[in-house]
């Protein structure tokens, strides 16, 4: 049994990764970094500082897959017709400049650079730069990268060496870009886990979420809303249950009569009605006209029942239809079974018959049917706790889409995986819990 | 367009126009056509049609999907009106849009009531004598053949009176048609109650708005009325679109087993394990980025059939997993292990005796999901990843209506018109779905 169990855990993990890597790929191929951070600053007069700024902050600035070291230092963009620049270098190593070519050809024009640092000693210019070290650039340039270096000082040095560039051009334009890049030292694990695949998507199979766009922490918010959503899945499971066999016995136990018939009809049409009538008409019944318990909101402790009697009621009269025929499905199959026939040609009434011998053996499909669903009590409902102002899960994952916060869909994508592959190992257990005839291998 | 060909289309006054959706539309008729034929050529098929055709109730169900794809169907031919000064077209239509062109130029300021000839709102009015009054002013277009408002009730009565003449006349015709061609009494019926409901509504919509009036003065009843084609494409298309590739997947899980079965086991696992609604949600948001500017009609369509495919996306394990059980087990029947004793191809028997054998499993699932995705339509809507804000469709209609209960008295007509048009679509299709289940499927029958 042990044995079964850790097999099946190491069956997901294929699973987990499997999804992990396609929302990443959905998430960060689809739209590069760049578009990402211009729909998030807005389409307009975005400059490319302020899109590296935003990268930064959401650790897009690095690679997808393989991080080779080399880091982004700086960039200028020639705005005036001379503009300059001076950073910090991180100290004595490898640099890159990198000169990006503008992508419509009729904007190339000659333009000049100039490199210089203080102390300038420090600085081993590129090949091909002057002296003074400028470096002009034809019309038709492509995309460049020079390397130089920054010799290691003689004493320690309390302020790292900066570098200074500067852009010479006729006509000045957001396109004229040069970056500068260095390469740091990096460590065998970091260059696999300073990407953005690790950083923003592989963590979260550790269940490290990271932060919202809102700056908070994902993992906090899910642990003070898993609360509330619990407070309204656990009673909707319970007294969903309760009701739906109730009824569908009642049904089961008058097979074939116009009340069997009328009962499955009704079922259909509660089936035909958009749970977002529901709600909209408890809402409206209950709440609006009658006044006998708030529209919206939430309390913690002994007030919640005020705040959670409409939507728990809403949710089980939804279920209803549904559920109730499945469950008379499943009864009408045990009725038809040999020994429910033996239990009669025993001599037994029909109450002990189908209380005790049908409905026990039942219950195996319709509890297993319901473990699975079990895991998904922490998700809680999207549409009750939206309608209802509940600080659930399914208010956080509805807010996040509607925000377009990518970071938290990916983390309610990835718990909701987990919490899947959960639910079907339950079954799979609870299967041999009640049916002695299932083994697992 | 070539010189001689506009020269046609300017006379004509029209030019066709074909969406992403229609050609979809389009497929899926012709599909239609061919699955049938294949049908009426096989006894068991051909015994569960005569199953379906005797229950009264499942053709009942059947008349009314009619009327709603009619009316889909009607509007999803679409053209752009072309004349001599508009030799580029003007906006795309449809023949719905030239059928309802009463209902869509009547557009008043904003909301009023069903069958009301006043506005919803108080509006400062100025009368003949120069005072300025606050009141319910009087709509522009419904009633306004009215002199006086108090007539209204005798003016309803009476066109109500006239529309179920027309009705009834037309009916009566048709009823006799039906009868006369083989006695098919409720057949005739229906008919009748179907041209009375339909020369009612166009004898009262010349004069007033029957489902009352949205936000923007649109008539509700034009709204609910190109919401169904929305509908039945989200319910129909999404299924649809992934269906051959959820036959093959499945047929070659199942067939082949080994490597196969276990990728293709793996690719439909991993896709159940996201939530249904965040894969939906994920994808939508991408589109919404990546979204270009293009005319709104054909945006908007683009993105109702994206939304069909990633819809179909999130069933397709579902339709996969029953036809790889499927195959599992008609594999080992006779008839399969002598076409491979006799070592016809794999491919031929997969051709041959496979996939014929599981179309009914395919049939049953397109059916009795459809109405499942209708639902989940509205609930989409809501959740703001749904069809095009500027698509008419009954999510939309709840969403917009949703903000406005709040208001004292109730704007309740949208809400209302949703509802009804929705229940009238999926009750049936239920019902339909259920008959159809039992009929080839006897085993998973719930009744």
């Amino acid at each position: 049994m042990i044995a079964y169990i850790l097999r099946r855990s190491l069956y997901a993990i294929p699973i987990l990764l499997g999804v992990n890597v396609l929302v990443f790929l959905l998430f960060f191929f689809v739209n590069s970094p760049d578009d990402m951070a211009r729909a998030h600053l807005g389409q307009k007069r975005v400059t490319p500082e302020q899109i590296d700024q935003w990268k930064r902050e959401h650790s897009l600035d690095l690679p997808y897959f393989y991080n080779s070291g080399w880091r982004r230092l700086g960039s200028l963009v020639a705005t005036k017709t001379e503009s300059s620049v001076t950073f910090p270098t991180v100290g004595a190593g490898h640099y890159a400049l990198t000169v990006e070519a503008p992508p419509i050809v009729k904007d190339a024009q000659p333009r000049t650079l100039r490199l210089q640092s203080n102390p300038p000693e420090r600085l081993v210019l590129p090949d091909g730069f002057d002296t003074d070290g400028k470096f002009t650039f034809p019309a038709t340039a492509t995309t460049q990268r020079f390397s130089f270096q920054i010799t290691p000082g003689q004493t320690p040095e309390s302020t790292p060496p900066t570098v200074t560039l500067s852009f010479i051009v006729d006509t000045p334009a957001p396109t004229q870009r040069a970056v500068i890049e260095y390469q740091g030292p990096i460590s065998f694990f970091s260059r696999f886990t300073q990407t953005i695949f690790f950083q923003r998507s592989l963590r979260m199979l550790f269940f490290q979420y990271g932060k919202s766009d809102d700056g908070k922490e994902i993992s906090t918010e899910v642990f003070r809303r898993i609360g509330p959503s619990l407070s309204i899945s656990i009673p909707v499971l319970l007294l969903g249950l309760l009701i739906d066999i109730v009824f569908s016995m009642i049904l089961a136990v008058y097979r074939g009569t116009y009340l069997d018939y009328w009962g499955v009809t009704l079922c259909v049409l509660l089936m035909s009605i958009s749970a977002l009538f529901y709600i909209i008409g408890g809402q409206a019944i209950f709440a609006k006209d009658l006044r006998l318990v708030p529209i919206s909101g939430f309390d913690y402790g002994v007030y919640a029942i005020k705040f959670i009697a409409l939507p728990v009621a809403v949710a089980v009269l939804a279920g209803l239809g549904g559920s109730v025929r499945f469950y008379r499905t499943i009864f009408l199959e045990e009725i038809n079974k040999d020994y429910v026939r033996t239990a009669r040609a025993k001599g037994l009434p029909e109450r002990v018959v189908l209380f005790v011998h049908t409905l026990k053996n039942a219950m195996i499909p319709i509890l297993t049917s319901l473990v699975v669903s079990l895991p998904f009590l922490f998700t809680g409902s999207l549409l009750l706790e939206s309608f209802f102002a509940i600080p659930g899960m399914g208010s956080f994952m509805i807010d996040a889409i509607q925000r377009q916060d990518f970071a938290v869909v990916q983390a309610m994508v990835s718990l909701g995986s987990f919490l899947y592959v959960v639910g079907l190992l339950l079954t799979d257990i609870s299967y041999t819990l009640v049916d002695p005839r299932v083994r697992l291998e | 367009m070539g010189g001689t060909l506009q020269h046609v289309w300017v006379t004509l006054g029209f030019w066709p126009v074909l969406l992403w959706s229609d050609l979809l539309v389009y497929f899926l008729v012709l599909g239609g056509g061919v699955w049938l034929g294949f049908a009426l050529r096989r006894e068991d098929w051909r015994v569960a049609l005569r199953q379906v055709t005797a229950n009264r109730i499942a053709m009942l169900c059947f008349g009314i999907l009619c009327c709603y794809s009619t009316i889909g169907f009607l509007d999803t031919l679409h053209f752009r009106p072309v004349s001599a000064e508009t030799p580029n077209g003007g906006g795309i239509r449809s023949v719905l849009d030239v059928l309802c062109r009463p209902l869509i130029e009547r557009r008043e300021k904003t909301y009023s009531a069903p069958f009301s000839i006043h506005l919803f709102s108080k509006e400062t009015v100025i009368l003949a004598d120069g005072r300025q009054v606050r009141e319910y002013p009087r709509l522009q277009y419904a009633g306004s053949h009215l002199q006086d408002s108090t007539t209204r009730r005798s003016d309803l009565v009476a066109k109500s009176l006239v529309g179920l003449t027309w009705g009834l006349g037309s009916g009566a015709l048709l009823f006799l048609l039906v009868w006369a061609t083989g006695k098919r009494f409720w057949t005739g019926v229906f008919l009748l109650l179907v041209a009375v409901l339909v020369a009612e509504a166009t004898v009262l919509s010349q004069g007033y708005h029957i489902l009352g009036t949205d936000k923007t003065g649109q008539d509700v009843f034009y709204v609910a009325l190109k919401s169904v084609r929305t509908g039945l494409i989200i319910g129909t298309l999404t299924t649809l679109i992934v269906t051959p590739f959820a036959i093959l997947c499945g047929v070659l899980a199942g067939y082949l087993g080994g490597r196969v079965d276990d990728i293709i086991q793996y690719v439909y696992s991993t896709l159940d394990s996201i939530p249904e609604i965040l894969l939906i949600a994920a994808a939508m948001l991408i589109f919404q980025v990546g979204l270009t500017e293009e005319e709104t009609v054909v945006s908007a369509d683009k993105r109702l059939v994206y939304l069909c495919v990633i819809m179909g996306i999130t069933s397709w394990s579902g339709l996969c997993r029953l036809l790889r059980a499927e195959v599992l087990k008609l594999r080992e029947v006779e008839y399969v292990q002598a076409a491979d004793a006799f070592g016809v191809s794999r491919f031929h028997v997969m051709l041959r005796h496979l996939i014929p054998n599981v179309l009914h499993i395919v049939l049953i699932s397109i059916v009795l999901r459809f109405s499942g995705l209708v639902l989940a339509e509205a609930v989409l809507a809501y959740v703001g990843i749904g069809v095009d804000p500027s698509m008419q469709s009954w999510g939309n209609m709840i969403n917009q209506a949703r903000l406005e209960l709040a208001r004292e008295p109730v704007v309740w007509w949208n809400l209302f018109a949703a509802f009804i048009f929705m229940l009238g679509l999926v009750l049936p299709a239920n019902l339909f779905g259920d008959a159809v289940r039992d009929a080839l499927d006897p085993r998973l029958r719930t009744r």
